[in-house]
């Protein structure tokens, strides 16, 4: 019968399925109990243990020992998925499983045989002594043996009660952080909110009252006065616009990210649309390459869009054919999309300064005032994304932008 | 100011001096100037709208064709303001129109919530804002026909 199973067990633990794993665990169990009870047996000269053993299944001394070694190695071969699985384990568990186990099979049976063998070699005549010795060294050994584990056991404690007050700590310190960044992000806001009135009242002054005395005083100002309040008014309009792109910068930094599916192309095709006037009839090639969807927020990469070709159609001006590709490169985790220009390009020793807030590497007639590409940088960059450039002066420049595949902005 | 007691067709409440005089630059232009009070606060215009403090004497038989009214006001701002006329039964048919720098989108959400005509961002280019104005102007006062 032990041949049975142990063939059974032995095919259940070559099958690759796993579901068949727990089976030959199963069968391998009764073949080291009875084994085990055989063992025992022959091992005390207890003839009623080794008589039903081999009634059952007829196993002589050294065949029951092969047994049970074989069937414990079963066990242990698929003990991942066995009941016995805590013995392998790493942790307290398995550490106390292994000092114990021993304890509970082997110590005392060997002190019972060691027993035996003394009263049959003469060294105690009654057997009432060998019982005692055998208790004292069992009550000796499991009592030192609990010793070490209730010591094993505490200091584990102490470790994982110190490492939940490290987390706690921890975890206050990451607290009180981000109270001070709610703190510090609702100022932002307040001053954005406020700024949008408090920098933009003077500013409809100067832009009114100049364009008032231009009109109501015209006949008392000579050419070079009006030369002069129109650089007034042009000026106070530079600074609307930077106040405009600031807040938008701010705004940007704080509004909450939708996740759309986005069509890439079309919102190219709308963010070129909106750029038609800046384009002033002059003569433009852009090239459209097949664009991936993306994930985000559509209003926001629109305004990625719109300020890379914004400034792709600004650096061609001194050219007098400008070229424009847009394309994409798709990837396993992220898109490259592009923006690429023939125009004016600049010294990438700069490159590091491109995408800083109000840095421009040229003049304000080509640059514009030196936000639109922090901007760019923080969209992406909220979008779990990143932007980089590449040029060469004189002969255009290359903005990327890299969206990844699945949503992982801040969201 | 016009006599409290003729009809007063735009209601002007508005902090800044120079946004005030700008608008009514705009205004004037149309001849809308006439009928027009300017209070500089929200206490003052809830005053005059209520017919209170100051304007004690005034009668509330006729209420402004229009209210234009700046946001951000000392005392009791704008969106207060708004609340209380759309919360009073006699003046809550007054067209109050926004008329602000903010951009905020919440601004924007909360004056239609509390049952504004209209939300207008006040241009910075001085041609857009007299535009802008006027047009207000224009409409409300003699194109829209107000509740007798």
């Amino acid at each position: 019968m032990n041949f049975a199973l142990c063939g059974l067990a032995l095919l259940a633990l070559t099958c690759a399925a796993n579901r068949w794993k727990w089976l030959s665990g199963a069968l391998a169990l009764p073949i080291a109990l009875i084994s085990l009870v055989a063992v025992l047996g022959y091992l005390f000269g207890a003839e009623e243990f080794y008589t039903l053993a081999s009634k059952v299944t007829g196993l002589a001394a050294p065949t029951s020992v092969a047994f049970l070694l074989s069937g414990s190695g079963i066990i242990a071969a698929q003990i991942d998925c066995s009941y016995l699985r805590w013995l392998a384990s790493p942790h307290s568990g398995g550490v106390m499983l292994r000092r114990l186990l021993p304890l509970a099979t082997v110590l005392p049976a060997g002190l019972v045989w060691l027993g035996q063998k003394g009263q049959a070699a003469g060294v105690f005549s009654s057997s009432q002594f060998g019982a005692a010795a055998v208790v004292v060294g069992v009550i000796f050994s499991a009592s030192v043996s609990l010793l070490w584990c209730a010591a094993l056991l505490d200091r584990l404690d102490r470790r994982h009660m110190a490492a939940e007050e490290q987390v706690q700590q921890l975890n206050i310190a990451l607290l009180n952080r981000l109270n001070a960044l709610q703190v510090a992000n609702k100022e932002l806001e307040g001053f954005s909110y406020a700024a949008s009135h408090v920098f933009l009242t003077p500013l409809r002054a100067i832009d009114g009252f100049s364009r008032i005395l231009l009109d109501e005083y015209a006949d008392k100002l000579d050419s070079e006065g009006k030369r002069l309040l129109g650089v007034v008014r042009s000026s106070a309009l530079d600074v609307h616009e930077l106040v405009d792109e600031t807040l938008g910068f701010l705004r940007f930094g704080r509004d909450d990210l939708s996740a759309d599916l986005i069509d890439m192309a079309a919102l190219v095709r709308s963010a070129l649309k909106q750029l038609e006037p800046k384009t002033g009839g002059r003569k433009l090639k852009i090239e459209m390459q097949p664009l991936p969807a993306a994930w985000g927020d559509a209003s926001m990469i629109e305004h990625v869009w719109a300020n890379l070709l914004d400034n792709a159609i600004r650096f061609t001006a001194p050219k007098p054919e400008a070229r424009i590709e847009v394309g994409a490169t798709p990837g396993a985790n992220e898109t490259v999309y592009y923006v690429r220009d023939n125009g004016v390009g600049f010294d990438m020793q700069y490159v590091d300064k491109l995408f800083g807030v109000f840095s421009r590497l040229h003049g304000a007639e080509l640059a514009g005032n030196g936000m639109g590409l922090a901007i760019v940088r923080r969209l992406v960059t909220r979008h779990g994304g990143r932007v980089w450039a590449e040029s060469k002066l004189g002969e255009g420049a290359t903005f990327y932008f890299a969206l990844p595949t699945k949503e992982t902005g801040d969201a | 100011m016009p006599d409290l007691n003729s009809r007063v067709e735009i209601l002007l409440v508005e902090d800044t001096a120079t946004d005030a005089e700008l608008s009514m630059y705009a205004l004037k232009k149309h001849n809308l100037t006439n009928n027009l009070v300017w209070v500089k606060d929200g206490a003052e215009a809830l005053d005059f709208l209520f017919a209170r403090g100051s304007y004690a004497e005034r009668k509330t038989t006729s209420s402004p064709k229009v209210v234009m009214l700046d946001l951000r006001l000392p005392k009791i701002d704008g969106l207060e303001v708004l609340r209380q006329i759309k919360a009073d039964e006699t003046l809550k048919h007054v067209p109050v129109v926004v008329l602000t720098s903010s951009k905020e989108d919440r601004d924007l959400a909360e004056c239609y919530k509390f049952g504004a005509n209209s939300f207008v961002t006040k241009p910075v280019e001085f041609n857009e804002f007299v535009d802008a104005v006027a047009k207000l102007g224009l409409y409300w006062v003699l194109v829209n026909k107000p509740p007798e």
